[in-house]
């Protein structure tokens, strides 16, 4: 069986392939592993790795095939954000404070991927606590973005992504507060979803700002995209925030013709300063939409100037209570030879948190103490209603948004940078996340052998809207399918 | 010209007055968070967070004159589902003997912390 190029089959190719016996799971699971181990020196995109686990997960995925039982998903190889709770295998957040943390339970997003029969190749590396926007801030070192290793590759999510785009894995787990899927999707050259909030469960999912956390996922194409989503989306009775409604079937809407959808192009996310190649990038994109039908019009959401402060506010109040759970009692790092309680709860904190989530806990700190709370926290909860409000009144008038996903290509990596504003890598995105609402970041070009991407928004639930338009846009282009320079590794290994 | 519009004459009012989130933080004011939120005390590093919080707030556009009269704060963006019950019943085993063996100490069923009352 010739395995050489099993990297570059999409995810719905290998269940295809592996259904029909042409190929075997555990062929495909350690071609994935060899693959790794061979390139993620250099790309640093895993934290852990698993592969007895994942070796035997396989077998028994073979074994199901073999009796022709399983499903779409059976055998696929994944890998996890390490934001997810895998019980049994270490789950960091790429943090100091959780390097020894084993957890004792299983979220519920790769709960149901492995009942699905997909196979956990090992967790991801991200920004630490998932606050970042370039993947420097991990503990285990930053991700470099495979189209260039000098740049980074967007973050949280990073890891994620550099995993997809690179071909070490066909899809990838991530989760979105504030564009950590989409930004990174769109750095890397690959398709990102961020679900609506309540889409899909969040348990076992390491709390940041939990009105504006949502788990999902980053892929080559819609197509194995919706093939992720109809697996892991609908409601859990552990999340209370979870929605209880039906999941639609997203594989059976990717094939609508777009003729009459209307597309919104909010003016203030064209105005502000743009490279003139992703200027140039998404325009032909939009031009694309229009040969399928779409009709494009011009549209106005007035408070989007608001949209960064409001969300690093909120965000970093929502982190700075979350995060209080960290204390050096109950799990994680303790500091040594801690004199006394009060000495514990402070040193621990200080040595386990990384400069960007202590500067976040502190500003959220900052706007929730007493004498700013009206002022600030409240305000911000105001003005996030107006914002919210922008967007369902555009939506009585077109049925998608479109916008750069990021205005800019992957910057160098620059560790030495000071704090990084909470939107600082991500201008385009985070509103997208104050109002609860679905969007998909699709790769639509390139500027100097560098990705750019396309963000579409839908009104909440519309999930298969944002499939259906990224999937035809994909049918007559091939930008999803651009592979980066493969280069051995010879940089920092996680593994 | 006076501006016909509250909002607007508000926002024009607030960038012109630099008021906003980064008023009043100083080292002293960074300590006491810092002492809220049980982090870093010390010198330097106060000192780096103290800037860290300054470089933060000061790209903050100014929030306090938007007019958000009769708005009511919006703090779950989906708020159909803001109010989800379930059962009363119970659903979890106890896991307690799980749960110990992530504490960096415990015995038995008690997680240990270093002595409170001398």
């Amino acid at each position: 069986m010739h395995t050489g190029d099993l990297h570059e089959s999409s995810l719905a190719q290998l269940s295809r392939r592996l259904r029909a016996r042409e190929l075997s799971c555990v062929e495909l699971t350690q071609t994935l592993l060899d693959r790794i181990r061979s390139l993620d020196a250099g790309i640093n995109s895993f934290i852990t790795l698993c592969p007895e686990q994942a070796l035997e997960q396989a077998r028994a995925a073979d074994r199901l095939i073999e009796r022709q039982e399983g499903g779409v998903l059976t055998g696929i190889p994944l890998a996890h954000k390490d934001i997810f709770c895998t019980r049994g295998i270490r789950t960091s957040c790429a943090s100091r404070m959780l390097d020894n943390f084993i957890a004792p339970y299983e979220s519920t997003v790769t709960a149901r991927l492995r009942e699905a029969g997909a196979i956990n190749l090992g967790k991801l590396n991200m920004d630490e606590f998932a606050m970042g926007s370039s993947n420097e801030t991990s503990f285990y070192g930053p991700v470099r973005n495979p189209w260039d290793r000098r740049r980074i590759p967007g973050g949280s999510s990073g890891g994620s992504a550099a995993a997809v785009a690179a071909r070490l894995v066909p899809g990838a787990t991530g989760s979105d507060t504030g564009g950590s899927i989409r930004q990174p999707a769109a750095l890397c050259g690959v398709t990102g979803l961020k679900p609506t909030y309540g889409r899909v469960s969040r348990w076992g999912m390491i709390a940041f700002a939990s009105s504006m956390d949502q788990a999902g996922i980053l892929a080559r194409s819609a197509e194995d995209v919706a093939l992720l989503l109809g697996a892991m989306a609908g409601f859990d009775e552990r999340d209370a925030t979870c929605a209880n409604r039906a999941v639609p079937d997203y594989l059976a809407q990717l094939e609508r013709p777009l003729a009459g959808l209307r597309i919104g192009l909010p003016k203030e996310y064209f105005q502000s300063a743009m490279d003139a190649g992703i200027a140039e990038e998404v325009q032909k994109a939009l031009d694309e939409y229009s040969k399928l039908g779409a009709l494009v019009q011009d549209i106005s959401l007035p408070h989007t100037r608001y949209v960064g402060t409001v969300y690093s506010l909120l965000a970093s109040a929502e982190a700075s209570s979350n995060l209080a759970r960290f204390d050096g009692a109950h799990f994680g790092y303790r500091c040594k030879d801690p004199q006394g309680l009060e000495d514990m709860y402070k040193r621990s904190r200080c040595e386990g948190f990384g400069r960007q989530v202590k500067s976040r806990i502190l500003l959220g700190t900052y706007a929730l103490s007493a004498r700013n709370y009206t002022s600030v926290c409240l305000q911000a909860q105001k003005v996030r209603r107006l914002i919210l409000n922008d967007f369902l009144k555009v939506f009585a008038e077109v049925d998608l948004i479109m916008t750069p996903t990021i205005p800019v290509p992957a910057r160098f990596l620059d560790r030495s940078a000071g704090p990084m504003s909470p939107c600082g890598d991500d201008p385009f995105t985070p509103a997208v996340n104050l109002a609860g609402l679905p969007a998909l970041s699709l790769p639509v070009g390139q500027v100097t052998r560098l990705p750019a991407g396309l963000q579409l928004i839908a009104p909440h639930f519309h999930e298969e809207r944002l499939l259906n338009a990224a999937h035809q846009f994909q049918k007559v282009t091939d930008w999803h399918r651009e592979s980066p320079p493969v280069q051995q590794g010879n940089g920092r290994s996680a593994l | 010209m006076p501006d016909k519009d509250p909002q607007q004459r508000a926002e024009r009012s607030s960038s012109m007055s630099m008021t906003g989130p980064q008023a009043g933080l100083g080292t002293e004011e960074v300590a006491k968070l810092a002492q809220l939120a049980r982090l870093g005390d010390k010198g330097e590093e106060l000192e780096q967070l103290t800037a860290d919080l300054q470089t933060l707030t000061t790209q903050m556009t100014p929030l306090e004159q938007v007019d958000t009269q009769g708005l009511a704060p919006l703090v779950n963006p989906w708020e159909e589902n803001s109010q989800t019950l379930r059962d009363d019943q119970v659903t979890e085993s106890d896991e307690s003997t799980q749960l110990l063996t992530c504490a960096p100490a415990c015995d038995q069923a008690l997680f240990l912390v270093p002595r409170v009352i001398e």
